[in-house]
């Protein structure tokens, strides 16, 4: 498992365990859909996960439908990390 | 591909402007354009060619609750610069803005609420567009915002939009009329205690109660004559920090809303609680007012003239996008709980001192209430 990949696990573990019972069931977690982190909380992880990563989440990102699953999100902050669209 | 029932088209600024009346999306289009619509509606050729579009939405309420719900940029000068689009680029862009619509079916899904932040495929509410505007394109904590929009920033006074020209403007006067000197008034939802200090003002005897611990710690930073302000849960528990038949008055505005409609999908609204607390805590005969946005107006497009102002109105009983309940759910449940209705007032501007500052605000107010001003009287 990659380092945003863990990441993102490991800060929606923090509210409640992340249903799947393997890393691929995990990953495709929409953890949006089910409700599981508020709108305020999401905020906060995404302005964490910049923090975090140095990067910079565009409306377009926010906006595509990949966001709303761990891997999803995941692939997003390598794309942006690996300099997509540096903050 | 069809239009939508409810797209309009109207002439303004010396272009087209094409406005889905449920979704408030809208694209100024050159005339040319709407041959294009017309041949995708008929299933004809397309007639070739470039489009020169104006992108004229914004969230127009990003600036107050109160401002120009309409979603337009309407002054020419605010026009972005135009681009230039081929017949496909102009389909595909009105199909977006669901101007037209391919499958019927998946329009109507998308008036449902939004079950996430990041949910933009539903419109969801005036609530969550509202939060998902301000935190997610905006990043602004709606909270700050809340009162900023309607206050100066020290707290002590109200902005120039129609908070001030229409609903202070009606409610000092009122204050001095209903408010006999040493009567015991509880505000709930009173946010920075605003209109707990002009109560006080008026000789009463205020309680402000809020669940806000920011609102609290600005109430309580009032002016001299400032009455007591207390935090409780309002609405999720009794406010028994107040006596039993201890009021005379209580007062509620621009709060009751959130009890019969809720900002959230997760939140539960539910006015029980709430209502039989006013109950308690007002002696026998006692008065409840209630300030609310108006259940039919609030929120629906400023279109026309300023001075011949008219309005689309998509909902009223069933809200989608509105957040007020209509006035018999307001006023049966109220009465439900052991309250009797002896007034009822609609709010326009008191004079035209507004008009220089928001012509179009003032005369669409002028004609359309933007609040209701309820008084029952506990019986028993």
């Amino acid at each position: 498992m990659g380092a945003a990949q863990e990441f993102v696990l490991a800060y929606l573990e923090k509210f409640n365990p992340v249903p799947g019972a393997d890393a691929e069931a995990k990953l495709a977690y929409d953890f949006l859909d089910a409700g599981h982190i508020d709108s305020f909380e999401t905020m906060q992880m995404i302005l964490t996960i910049e923090d975090h990563f140095k990067i910079r989440f565009q409306e377009e990102h926010l906006q595509s439908d990949d966001i709303r699953t761990v891997g999803g999100l995941a692939a997003i902050i390598e794309h942006l990390a690996a300099g997509g669209a540096k903050a | 591909m069809i239009v939508p029932a409810e797209t309009l088209a109207f002439f303004e600024n010396g272009s087209w402007v094409l406005y889905n009346a449920f979704a408030r999306t809208a694209l100024a289009v050159e005339a040319g354009a709407m041959a294009v619509l017309e041949a995708v509606v008929r299933d004809e050729t397309v007639p070739q060619g470039s489009y020169t579009v104006w992108s004229v939405n914004w969230f127009s309420n990003e600036t107050g609750l109160l401002d120009d719900p309409t979603r337009l940029l309407r002054d020419r000068s605010d026009w972005p610069e135009p681009e230039i689009l081929s017949a496909a680029q102009l389909i595909e862009r009105l199909e977006k803005l669901s101007l037209v619509v391919t499958n019927q079916e998946a329009y109507l899904e998308r008036f449902a609420p939004k079950r996430s932040l990041l949910d933009f495929q539903r419109f969801g509410n005036f609530h969550q567009q509202l939060g998902q505007h301000l935190l997610a394109v905006k990043r602004i904590d709606p909270r700050p915002w809340w009162c900023g929009q309607k206050f100066t920033n020290d707290g002590t006074g109200i902005r120039e939009n129609l908070y001030k020209f229409v609903q202070e403007a009606h409610m000092r006067p009122y204050f001095e009329r209903a408010i006999a000197k040493g009567e015991r008034v509880v505000d709930v939802g009173c946010g920075i205690g605003y209109y707990s200090r002009m109560m006080a003002g008026c000789g009463a005897e205020v309680i402000g109660v809020d669940p806000s611990a920011d609102y609290m710690e600005r109430a309580e930073k009032g002016a001299a004559q400032s009455p007591r302000f207390v935090r409780a849960k309002v609405g999720a528990e009794p406010m028994d920090m107040i006596e039993d038949g201890w009021a005379d008055m209580v007062f509620m505005s621009d709060a009751l809303l959130f009890y019969f409609i809720p900002e959230a999908p997760t939140q539960k609204a539910d006015p029980a609680v709430l209502l039989a607390d006013i109950h308690r805590m007002l002696r026998p005969g006692g008065r409840f007012i209630s300030l609310e946005p108006h259940a039919a107006f609030f929120l629906a497009p400023r279109l026309g003239d300023p001075s011949r102002p008219f309005t689309v109105l998509t909902e009223y009983r069933h809200k989608r996008f509105g957040i007020t309940p209509p006035l018999t759910d307001t006023l049966k449940t109220v009465m439900g709980h052991g309250f009797a209705l002896t007034g009822f007032e609609e709010l326009y501007p008191a004079d035209a001192s507004g008009e220089a500052v928001d012509p179009r605000g003032v005369g669409f107010a002028s004609e359309f209430p933007q609040w209701q001003l309820l008084e029952f009287r506990k019986l028993g």
